[in-house]
């Protein structure tokens, strides 16, 4: 009796490991991988330079394009994929349309321990394994913002904490703090992008509601106990939601940098810019990031 | 033709008498809107700056809607109170019998900020103040504009306002007290307590 309690234990434990939820924004199913990837079985190829031996992989599984035709979601802008260790990533069309992406159950014909995302020709941080669920989502891109406002001005203000909880031997600043002076709301969904482009859209309360800035030599990793290690973000040098952006100026020189890394359409030739003595002047926008002008700048708006 | 011309300014002049809608948040206290039209224009009118704008329904649902939409949303006054609409907005900025309208613009002098024993001492505008008892539902985007779905929280979030704590006032003064919760009030615009503005509250 009590190995029969332990088997369904574990079968209860593995199924609830196991699930695979998709979702889209009208309601929400449990997937049979396995029953997918008997209708639409798919094999895809990738390869991997090792000690300069090239070696093949082959995994099967179903592909993504095939779901979201089965689920009709084929005109969704985004995926999310998020692994039960709260692992997120996000697929735009045009990625999906490129790359093709496969589900795999299967490596080398051998069961995988978890699915896994497979996306040729994209970074290994995408290749997202365990997926507990797959939501589509008709998100915008990113606006353009009207209000901009410099970390690093505000941050100067703030206390620094060492060893900000959960971390220790580092200093930094709890990330509510920078956003509960510049947000109207500190909830919702943000877009953050670090210095080399990789770019996340986060939920606060999911992830960030718990994270910390932490300093390093080139700036802040943004570390959180909500997100896992591998989705940290080195050298944060943009937040936006809204109509709101917070750049970190130590990780541009211009802000024409800032327009190529975030692709705003447009940056106006001048800023209205609010100074700590709360008098209003005018900028240019040209004005190389690292001069001395910008230091007393609270809040800029066009 | 002049009687009917008068019964109609009478009739207007009625409807214009309509009840106030409070204005609340980042902005200076007692502010109300009394005519119905763009809500650009009527804070323009008014000489009310703002960032953002939370419009709340009295049954809880609410829109924070940002500046650069404020030309697309109209306030009207019709049974049973005041309305937002928008055509060319998300829906959720439709909202029906509207209870107030919270403002935000930052920077922002009033200010409360509770230092209870957290990480960090955790800052509130007035805007913020009456953000904090509401969650977020959902973004929704239409014709490029992005506006944040919320609803007020069924378990209002309570701080732990007892026992001894130091309340610093506007004034600049400072008292130790066994903390009365009652005389703590929040009048939508700045925080108050026995009276007097209070600006920071901190544990002994």
């Amino acid at each position: 009796m009590k190995k029969l309690l332990i088997i369904y234990i574990i079968l209860g434990l593995y199924i609830t490991l196991s699930a695979l939820t998709f979702k889209t924004a009208e309601r929400s199913y449990e997937l049979d991988a396995a029953a997918l990837y008997a209708a639409s079985p798919a094999e895809q190829v990738t390869e991997k330079e090792k000690d300069g031996e090239v070696i093949k992989r082959y995994w099967k599984g179903f592909k993504l394009k095939e779901l979201l035709r089965k689920f009709d979601q084929v005109d969704c802008d985004l995926v999310k994929f998020s692994s039960q260790d709260n692992y997120l990533v996000r697929l735009t069309q045009e990625e999906i349309e490129i790359h093709d992406p496969l589900i795999a159950l299967y490596l080398n014909d051998e069961k995988l321990e978890s699915n896994r995302l497979i996306i040729p020709d994209m970074p290994g941080m995408y290749w997202i394994s365990d997926i507990a669920l797959i939501q589509t989502e008709s998100q915008a891109t990113l606006s353009q913002p009207h209000i901009l406002y410099f970390a690093e001005n505000y941050l100067a203000d703030l206390k620094l904490s060492n060893d900000p909880e959960p971390f220790i031997d580092v200093e930094g600043y709890y990330i509510p703090q920078l956003l509960q002076l510049v947000m109207p709301s500190m909830q919702g969904q943000y877009q953050l992008i670090g210095r080399d482009g990789i770019s996340h859209l986060l939920d606060f309360n999911d992830y960030l509601a718990k994270a910390v800035l932490v300093k390093s030599e080139n700036g802040y990793i943004l570390q959180s106990s909500q997100m896992p290690g591998g989705m940290w973000i080195k050298n944060l040098a943009y937040i936006q939601k809204g109509d709101v952006a917070i750049i970190f100026r130590s990780q541009f020189a211009s802000l024409e940098d800032v327009q190529d890394l975030t692709g705003w359409k447009e940056i106006p030739k001048e800023f209205k810019a609010l100074n700590t003595l709360k008098a209003s002047v005018n900028i240019a926008s040209d004005l190389s990031l690292d001069k001395s002008d910008w230091d007393e700048v609270k809040k800029l708006s066009w | 033709m002049k009687g009917y011309l008068i019964i109609l300014i009478l009739f207007s002049s009625l409807m214009l008498a309509a009840d106030p809608l409070n204005l609340t948040g980042n902005i200076t206290f007692g502010e109300v809107i009394i005519t119905k039209g763009c809500f650009a224009e009527l804070l323009a009118d008014m000489d009310i700056m703002a960032d953002a704008a939370l419009f709340i329904g009295s049954d809880g649902t609410a829109a924070l809607i940002e500046n650069s939409a404020f030309k697309l949303i109209y306030l009207h006054y019709d049974d049973p109170g005041w309305s937002s609409v928008s055509t060319s907005l998300p829906p959720v900025c439709n909202i029906k019998d509207l209870s107030e309208i919270a403002l935000w613009q930052s920077p922002w002098d009033i200010m409360l900020e509770l230092d209870l024993d957290n990480s960090y001492p955790h800052l509130y505008t007035p805007f913020n103040w009456i953000m904090k008892d509401f969650n977020y539902l959902a973004t929704s985007a239409r014709n490029g504009y992005q506006v944040e779905k919320y609803k007020k929280r069924d378990d209002l979030l309570n701080n732990d306002f007892s026992g001894v704590m130091i309340i610093f006032f506007d004034d600049d003064t400072e008292m130790q007290t066994s903390f009365v919760p009652e005389k703590f009030h929040f009048d939508g615009c700045r925080f108050w307590y026995d009276e007097r503005q209070v600006k920071k509250l901190s544990k002994e």
